[in-house]
């Protein structure tokens, strides 16, 4: 389905779905983001002499994909666990929904490189984690459903395959409805074919819900497929930034994509 | 054929013993070895079928085996609780794991003089010693258990706002059974050790008392009886520790055989 929207900057077209400007709106396709405002303002942060992240300046819209891009060791993944409260910063500071935020976020999850499902558990209880009322396993199974694995609910994680746990693992950070979610390269470690049905899973769940996104990944391509925007961190600094104004849903190989991703590697490459 | 082979499959470990069983008792029947030395098993059998009879070998029986439940639920307690708490706190740690590493390295059984001075024979210089003897293995695997948790699982349990009690139910605790189950298992074997070395050497009751008794008198046959009761003992206790295993590990593919449900 092509609406004008979809060729619409996020914001600009919430706005004018507000006014009813934009004509027929699905709102399974593109629901109102109920995403988090990310404001990142000359954030830093050292590892005893080794500045991994400085001088960082970065805003993300609610509802907006952004992906950050860099060789291994740019200080990607550090900044993705600032955002996270697993780490706090040295220097600046994070704002989000214009609170500075201090610790563990609200309403934020992440999906890690490797799945890290409790072995012990369940899958649906794997999914349901922090939540083990009927409710909350109401939920699981329903974010279950939506990565297509209502069928291994009561199986063991250690029978998944790398891709299913990983699905789980999506599962598991969708299953509380999370305002933000961040994405630490969660596709590293799967095959091509895997990793191409993830990336159209993780967009179609992200149009659906309309939670923020921030995806760390150095697969130029995948930031690419995915991103609203995709930002280039070199030497622990944001070195540049590419606006992806292709449709959603995204094709598997679009020329606009295509010919960002060919801009970036040029950049990265050079 | 092959059917058949599949069929005597579970009676394969049986195989060895009861040919040794077997060569025994044609040793004893046919005078090679004499009935002081060792009595033939048929000799045995009668021996406890005898006492069983009158009540003695029960009795006995009962007091083993409550001694080695006390001295281990004691002594596993003690173990579990340190070792958590050291493997969680660094605090408590510091504090009293260096002290208790020291004393680990004494064989407990070299205590048995200074016990024996201090509670007699009776009960508690047993519960005493099984007791000592059960805390430090499941004490050490605990506290490396819980050490080792993934570090991964407990930073993933951060950020899914599990923490606290929750955190220890669902993260660290299973995590750590692996480990704490080993412990258990060898602590099991030491309770037997114990438990036989103190009732041998002090005691009035007890299947170490029975055999020492017996051997006042020169009954070979309730001396065996006695070692072989042991090694009953040891083999369902061990099959307890497996059973736990199975039952509590069962979403370990090295434990269930079967981890697809």
């Amino acid at each position: 389905m092509s609406l004008i929207s979809d060729y619409l900057p996020a914001d600009l077209a919430e706005r004018l779905t507000a006014r009813g400007e934009a004509g027929v709106i699905d709102p399974p396709v593109r629901a109102p983001s109920g995403g988090m405002g990310i404001r990142l303002d000359g954030l830093g942060k050292s590892f005893g002499a080794n500045r991994i992240l400085h001088d960082i300046d970065l805003a993300v819209r609610p509802g907006e994909f952004l992906a950050i891009v860099g060789r291994s060791g740019c200080g990607k993944t550090t900044l993705l666990r600032l955002l996270a409260g697993l780490d706090t910063p040295d220097e600046g500071r994070i704002e989000l929904d214009g609170r500075p935020s201090e610790g563990q976020p609200p309403a934020t999850r992440l999906l890690f490189q490797t799945p890290r499902l409790l072995p012990w558990q369940r899958v649906l209880d794997n999914v349901a984690i922090g939540r083990r009322t009927p409710e909350g396993r109401d939920a699981a199974r329903a974010a279950l459903r939506q990565v297509g694995l209502e069928a291994k609910a009561d199986v063991w994680p250690s029978t998944l395959s790398g891709g299913q746990a990983q699905r789980v693992a999506l599962a598991r950070a969708l299953t509380s409805h999370p305002r933000l979610l961040l994405l630490d390269e969660p596709l590293g470690a799967l095959d091509a074919l895997t990793r191409l049905e993830m990336q159209e899973l993780i967009e179609r769940v992200w149009l659906t819900q309309r939670f923020t996104a921030v995806l760390v990944t150095h697969d130029v391509a995948e930031a690419a497929r995915l991103a609203d925007r995709i930002v280039v961190l070199e030497a622990g600094r944001i070195a540049a930034s590419w606006v992806v104004g292709e449709r959603r849903p995204r094709p598997r190989a679009g020329a606009v994509q295509g010919a960002i991703e060919a801009q970036i590697l040029a950049h990265l490459l050079r | 054929m092959s059917a058949v082979r599949r069929a005597l499959r579970p009676f394969e470990p049986w195989l060895l013993p009861v040919a040794l069983l077997l060569l025994w008792e044609g040793l004893c029947r046919s005078g090679i070895v004499s009935s002081r030395v060792l009595p033939a098993p048929s000799t045995v059998l009668l021996a406890g079928w005898h006492l069983s009879k009158t009540g003695e070998l029960w009795q006995d029986l009962g007091v083993s085996t409550a001694r080695a439940g006390i001295g281990f639920f004691i002594g596993g307690s003690i173990g579990l609780v340190l070792g958590v708490l050291n493997g969680v706190s660094e605090t408590a740690s510091r504090l009293t794991d260096s002290s208790l590493q020291m004393l680990r390295n004494i064989p407990h059984l070299a205590m048995i003089p200074l016990v024996i001075l201090w509670f007699g024979i009776d009960e508690e210089a047993k519960l005493f010693l099984v007791a000592v003897g059960v805390f430090f293995p499941i004490y050490l695997n605990t506290y490396h258990g819980v050490r080792t948790v993934d570090a991964g699982l407990v930073e993933m349990a951060r950020v899914y706002d599990v923490t606290g009690a929750r955190l220890f139910f669902t993260v660290i605790l299973p995590g750590a059974l692996p480990s704490i189950l080993v412990g258990f298992r060898y602590g099991l074997g030491i309770m037997w050790l114990t438990l036989i070395v103190a009732e041998t050497i002090s005691a009035s009751s007890g299947i170490g008392y029975m055999t020492m008794n017996a051997r006042e008198f020169l009954q070979t046959d309730v001396v065996v009886l006695g070692i072989l009761i042991y090694a009953l003992l040891g083999k369902l206790a061990d099959l307890a520790a497996r059973w736990l295993e199975r039952r509590w590990l069962a979403w370990h593919p090295a434990f269930s055989g079967k981890a697809a449900a």
